[in-house]
């Protein structure tokens, strides 16, 4: 019998031994899985650029090198500076050998079992929480034993000695950070993740310990009918997990205060235990507890609260009721009088012509002046206080455009940033698998957060920006398409404007253009387009202040503003012009820096199609929903603000949809001169038809050309040649351009009636492999 | 009789501890045959893609 006992036992002990051995070598082979993982994913990476041909590992390598050289070399010199003068300030710490853990010392008092350990530390592991607390609520010690084995720790050390004395960075590491600390500011955690001297699961573990509350478990079991609600969730920054009998488990990204605590503890009429969770480990518990409200807020907040603002509904009964009296009013007209109703609607497009073309020229006028952008020269960027800089939140919204992402990542990386103060949000679709796999197998640093943004209509890209803004933590934040290449210290300058403007200037637009102009001639024309656009006629909005409808990209807000006014409307395709009206309307005004994006200009006909009948669908969504009531809107900008709306909202999508008319009327009379056309442009309309022809045409063309002079002197003048001279000459051939732009405009007409919400993907990545690089600022 | 049903009992458990034995180490060594055939096939991966890299380099006479 006693035999039969001692089996019974060698065996329990055999099967504990084979399961924890088998456990360790099952780690180690699925360390080994990770690691090589990693590897691959990094030597993708790699072959990724050398086939691109712009940036060649030897290169990347070398100027990351040169990079880390140099800023250790200015954090080694500034610490070695100061370190006579701080040491009391910061002692050098000794580093500890590796101590015992609680539970081993516990094992080793005899004070508790094997058995007892491992269910409390499987206990540990699913929720997280102190250990010494678990073994008490499990009543396997109690609180007096445990006592003397608990560090009471009565002075409370700095983070970064305590990091140093666990061994988990060295003190060289440490003055380095803090070197960086003293130039930059920001978190002492922050600035080492950032670093990357510590895994971001180690530092919160020691801040857990620093503080003396728990760091949150691996296998978390959500139960999404206990919650806070969302907005207190918001306030403390803390998710409720999980429910013990005597407590509540509470993570928190930081520790709370003592109100805090006790305020929530209130709200819960029960004690909390708070456990420590990284921003990723937050953030997967907002999505999973809080996606549904989250996703309610970026789609319907503003429909909800601003219906007058939404493009949700598309015409209303009114604009509907207007049309028709119109519609039918010309019909009666034409048919009691034809010739007559046609030469009047002649005289008001012509007028409508003259007047959109004139404005132009004159915003364009305004723009070509000096002081119509913020300029900051190499010198105000480089004595800027990096101390004073804000947290800086980038959301990158991207679409099945997972082979953009390595480029993405190393044109983040050259922004001349601290590191530790970026947040930089990517916002990926959930149907998105590859860009979602190829992600989880990159170690992206720590200031980088995936959100997977839930599958749900309207799926456009206003949706997903307002789900990233939710939780930003920016003060300032902009938006980035992935291929784009922001200029190394846009973050900075847009930083300097924000400071020089009048308090109510809440966004910053950067100029856009093209890397790829001379891929072919549509790039070329597009460039062309986009050069006077930005560098002329956006600058003479500013100017003028009128309405500026936003750029798709590289629009800088000020945070709390964007938040108050709902955001991003997501039923509109050109959401950036419409938040750019609506910031008009709510008297806050924007600037425009003197600082580039490069971005990939559509290069392929259908392609470019499809982007441009997305922009002129917007637009006419845009006018529609702002022009809901003409008169109230007039009183809401003024004359000027009014003016200005009708020529950049109003007349961008019409006169493409109007040009062909009138194409067919030049032809028809060439060809067959036939004798209804001179009919219709009696006395001075003919001379105003005329000088629109020659002249008008003229000017659009001229101030392309202008456009581009523009931006190849702005680079000359900063040693840089990267748009060429040679891109003028085409601009003999914009008319073709037109005719696209037109059919883009019909087919923009017809979606707005069959499909006003469905955004038409624009495909990323198609420019040829062999090009030039942006140039280094 | 007391004595034989504990017994019994005894030698049931031992029987079930054996086969709980036998059981974990068989779905062990099936999850680490596994396991060591994904690695197996990953540094195959790996080895192409670093073979890839240097003939780059090789290409364009960087290395």
């Amino acid at each position: 019998m006693t035999a039969l006992k001692r089996q019974l036992e060698a065996l329990e002990r055999q099967l504990e031994n084979q399961r924890k051995q088998q456990e360790a070598r099952l780690r180690e082979l699925d360390d080994a899985i990770e690691e090589t993982k990693r590897r691959i994913s990094a030597a993708r990476l790699r072959i990724h650029l050398l086939e691109r041909g712009e940036l060649t590992p030897w290169e990347a390598a070398r100027q990351a090198v040169q990079r880390m050289m140099s800023q250790e070399a200015a954090a080694l010199a500034e610490a070695a500076e100061r370190a006579p003068q701080d040491p009391p300030d910061h002692p050098t710490v000794r580093q500890l050998p590796p101590k015992k853990t609680l539970g081993e010392q516990l094992l080793e008092a005899g004070l508790i079992s094997e058995f007892q350990l491992t269910s409390a530390l499987e206990r540990q592991q699913q929720y997280g929480g102190r250990l010494g607390d678990i073994l008490i609520e499990l009543g396997y010690i109690t609180a007096e034993k445990l006592e003397p084995f608990v560090s009471k720790a009565p002075a409370k050390l700095r983070l970064g000695e305590m990091l140093v004395r666990d061994g988990y960075i060295t003190q060289i590491q440490l003055e380095k950070a803090l070197a960086f600390q003293r130039k930059s500011g920001g978190k002492l955690g922050d600035i080492l993740m950032s670093l990357r001297f510590i895994e971001p699961e180690k530092l919160y573990r020691a801040i857990a310990t620093q503080y003396s509350i728990g760091r949150i478990g691996n296998y978390v079991n959500l139960q999404p009918q206990q919650k806070l609600p969302e907005s207190l969730s918001r306030k403390w920054g803390a998710a409720l997990i999980h429910q013990y009998p005597n407590r509540y488990l509470v993570a928190v990204n930081e520790p709370l205060s003592e109100e805090a605590k006790s305020e929530l503890e209130r709200y819960l009429d029960f004690p909390v235990e708070q456990v420590l969770a990284t921003n990723e480990e937050m953030e997967m518990f907002r999505n999973q507890i809080y996606g549904e409200e989250m996703l309610e807020e970026s789609t319907n907040k503003l429909a909800e609260e601003q219906p007058e603002n939404s493009a949700s509904r598309t015409f209303t009964r009114k604009q509907l009721f207007a049309l028709a009296v119109i519609i039918l009013f010309m019909l009666l007209s034409f048919f009691q009088a034809p010739m007559g109703t046609l030469i009047a609607l002649n005289v008001a497009i012509q007028i409508f012509y003259f007047l959109m073309t004139f404005l132009k020229f004159v915003i364009i006028m305004y723009g070509s002046r000096t002081g119509a952008q913020y300029r900051f020269s190499d010198e105000d960027v480089q004595n800027l206080d990096e101390r004073e800089l804000p947290i800086y939140t980038i959301l990158v919204p991207m679409y099945k455009e997972s082979e953009v992402i390595p480029q993405l990542l190393v044109n983040l990386e050259k922004l001349d940033y601290p590191k530790a103060k970026l947040d930089v949000r990517l916002l990926i679709e959930e149907d998105d698998k590859e860009a979602l796999e190829l992600l989880k197998h990159m170690r992206l640093p720590s200031y980088y957060t995936v959100i997977v943004v839930p599958d749900s209509k309207p799926k456009t890209k206003p949706k997903a920006c307002n789900y990233g803004l939710i939780h930003a933590r920016g003060e300032y934040v902009v938006i980035y398409d992935a291929e784009d290449r922001p200029d190394p210290d846009q973050l900075k300058k847009v930083h300097l404007t924000f400071k020089a403007c009048p308090e109510n200037t809440v966004c910053v637009q950067a100029k856009l253009n093209y890397f790829n102009s001379e891929q072919n001639l549509l790039t070329r024309w597009f460039t062309q387009e986009y050069s006077m656009w930005f560098e002329l006629l956006l600058p003479g909005i500013m100017r003028l202040d009128i309405p500026i409808p936003l750029g798709g990209t590289s629009n800088h807000f000020k945070t709390s503003i964007l938040k108050e006014l709902n955001a991003w409307d997501p039923y509109n395709v050109t959401e950036d012009a419409d938040l750019g009206i609506r910031l008009y309307k709510s008297g806050y005004k924007t600037a425009i820096v003197d600082s580039r994006t490069w971005e990939e200009a559509n290069s392929r006909f259908g392609n470019w199609i499809r982007q441009r009948s997305r922009w002129f669908k917007g637009y006419m969504q845009t006018w529609l929903v702002h022009m809901r009531n003409p008169l109230k809107l007039w009183r809401e900008i003024g004359t000027r603000g009014f003016l200005g709306f009708q020529v950049m909202v109003l007349a961008t999508p019409v006169i493409p949809l109007l040009n062909p008319v009138f194409w067919m009327m030049i032809f028809l009379w060439y060809i067959w001169k036939l004798g209804f056309i001179p009919e219709l442009f009696p006395g001075f309309i003919y001379y105003l038809a005329a000088a629109e022809l020659y002249l008008g045409n003229f000017f659009f063309i001229y101030s392309n050309i202008a456009g581009v002079y523009w931006v190849i002197n702005d680079m000359e003048r900063k040693k840089q040649t990267y748009v060429s001279h040679c891109l003028v000459k085409y601009a003999l051939l914009t008319p073709l351009y037109w005719i696209m732009m037109s059919m883009a405009a019909y087919k923009a007409l017809w979606q707005l009636i069959t499909k006003p919400f469905y955004w038409e993907k624009t495909i990323h990545g198609l420019d040829s492999k062999k090009r030039v690089s942006p140039p280094a600022a | 009789m007391k004595r034989d049903l504990e017994e019994r009992e005894l030698k049931m458990a031992i029987d079930r501890l054996k086969r709980t034995i036998w059981l974990e180490r068989k779905a062990y060594l099936e999850l680490h045959r596994a396991k060591r055939q994904q690695l197996d096939d990953l540094q195959k991966v790996l080895q192409e893609l670093l073979e890839t890299e240097a003939a780059y380099y090789r290409r364009t006479d960087l290395a």
